[in-house]
């Protein structure tokens, strides 16, 4: 069965490969919490951290919201890039939790965040803040 | 779908698995309140963040020590120097952009989702203004702004302006190759275009202090005493109107004698 921490992993992955490559962004950025958790949880066997990118389940409306810390190529408009970044994660987002409800038809009722309540697609928001001009 | 498009993202600490917060665990160390803490001194989590935290600590006073030696043999090696410089530099970066990242300013259209820190967005004036021949930029503020262009006080350090303009306000030094009028109206014009352009920022409004004039002492300037532009009385640049905004007529000047440089004591407005 899927978890919602799985659920919220590939959400996560999927966005983090969206906006890296999406063009203009020179990296996704890690803030201290994911620095130093490369250091301690890591070597605790934690597992690898994404850095740059946080999912939360939202209740309303059912979905998630992503929050994405990167830094922006110099030569590329900054709004420009932030807005590319939302509307390439927004799709990857989507996609892959499509592909998790197909996955797993035992959480029709949407209790992992793999899909909305009665099975419609979750709703999927994206915060992009840029951090640095590279 | 955009989400928090009035109040910018929401402000989510670094949130440890047993519920408590980075921020509020490095307080609790700061304030020496980690030992008598009856949480966070049981915690492995709490411990695990507190061993990250004093890593860093450690970091940066081993490069506040090498910089100070560093300052004692003005003659010593070099490149351990500049190592420990590049440390110092790398970790107080951190520190400032996660703990102290400025305001985070709106990029892009009202109803988007676009956010920048302040931190970033002044290296892009600064370095815009920087671009003109003799001009080097210091303090650069970002405010909001009301719809005419008139900068309003804005949340604290570190919180979230609303979506909306915004005005920008740079200190910059200059030399004397150009009037300070001029080079007050011709930094106002490369800050309103690197708003468009490189960052798409809605400023409606950008203000010039020129806080410093500098002299190249072979030219045979003749300043009569003092910036003789206006004698120290306000001096109006004249509206900015840069991409048709509604920039503010300010600029500053302000000279300072010693070596290198003269200047006036009048404030330019």
């Amino acid at each position: 069965m899927t978890t919602r921490q799985e659920t919220q992993s590939r959400v996560v992955e999927a966005a983090a490969k969206a906006a890296a490559s999406t063009p203009g962004v020179a990296f996704l950025r890690p803030g201290l919490a994911d620095l130093l958790r490369g250091s301690t949880y890591g070597a605790r066997g934690g597992g690898p951290r994404t850095p740059g990118v946080r999912a939360r389940h939202t209740d309303v409306p059912e979905g998630w919201h992503l929050q994405l810390h990167l830094a922006v190529l110099r030569g590329h408009q900054a709004a420009g890039v932030t807005r590319a970044v939302r509307t390439s994660v927004e799709t990857a987002v989507h996609a892959a939790l499509i592909a998790l409800a197909a996955e797993r038809p035992d959480d029709a009722a949407g209790t992992h965040g793999a899909r909305g309540t009665a099975g419609k697609a979750a709703a999927v928001s994206v915060t992009v803040t840029v951090t640095d001009i590279a | 779908m955009a989400m928090n498009t009035d109040h910018g993202p929401p402000e989510e600490d670094d949130l440890l698995p047993c519920g408590h917060t980075l921020r509020e665990v490095w307080e609790a160390w700061d304030d020496g309140h980690v030992p008598d803490h009856p949480h966070m001194s049981r915690c492995s989590h709490c411990a695990a963040a507190l061993d990250g935290l004093q890593v860093l600590d450690g970091y940066v006073r081993s490069a506040r020590t090498a910089e100070a030696d560093e300052a004692r043999a003005a003659e010593a090696d070099g490149s351990a120097a500049a190592g420990a410089d590049a440390v110092a530099a790398r970790v107080m970066e951190i520190v400032r952009l996660e703990l102290r990242p400025g305001r985070t300013l709106p990029l892009g259209a009202p109803d988007e989702d676009g956010w920048i820190v302040e931190a970033a967005a002044a290296k892009a004036f600064r370095s815009a203004a920087e671009t003109l021949p003799g001009v080097r930029a210091g303090s650069c503020r970002i405010l909001p702004a009301d719809a005419d262009g008139t900068a309003r006080r804005g949340p604290l350090p570190g919180g979230t302006v609303p979506r909306g303009p915004v005005s920008v306000r740079l200190q910059v030094t200059g030399d004397l190759s150009r009037p300070v009028p001029e080079l007050a109206e011709e930094v106002r014009a490369r800050i309103t275009e690197a708003a468009h352009d490189d960052l798409g920022m809605d400023v409606r409004s950008v203000d010039v202090q020129v806080i410093d004039v500098f002299v190249d002492l072979a030219m045979d300037v003749s300043l009569g005493g003092s910036l003789d532009v206006h004698g120290g009385g306000d001096l109006d640049t004249g509206p900015g109107t840069a991409l048709g905004l509604d920039a503010g007529p300010e600029a500053r000047g302000s000279g300072s004698r010693g070596q290198g440089r003269r200047g006036g004591g009048g404030r330019l407005r």
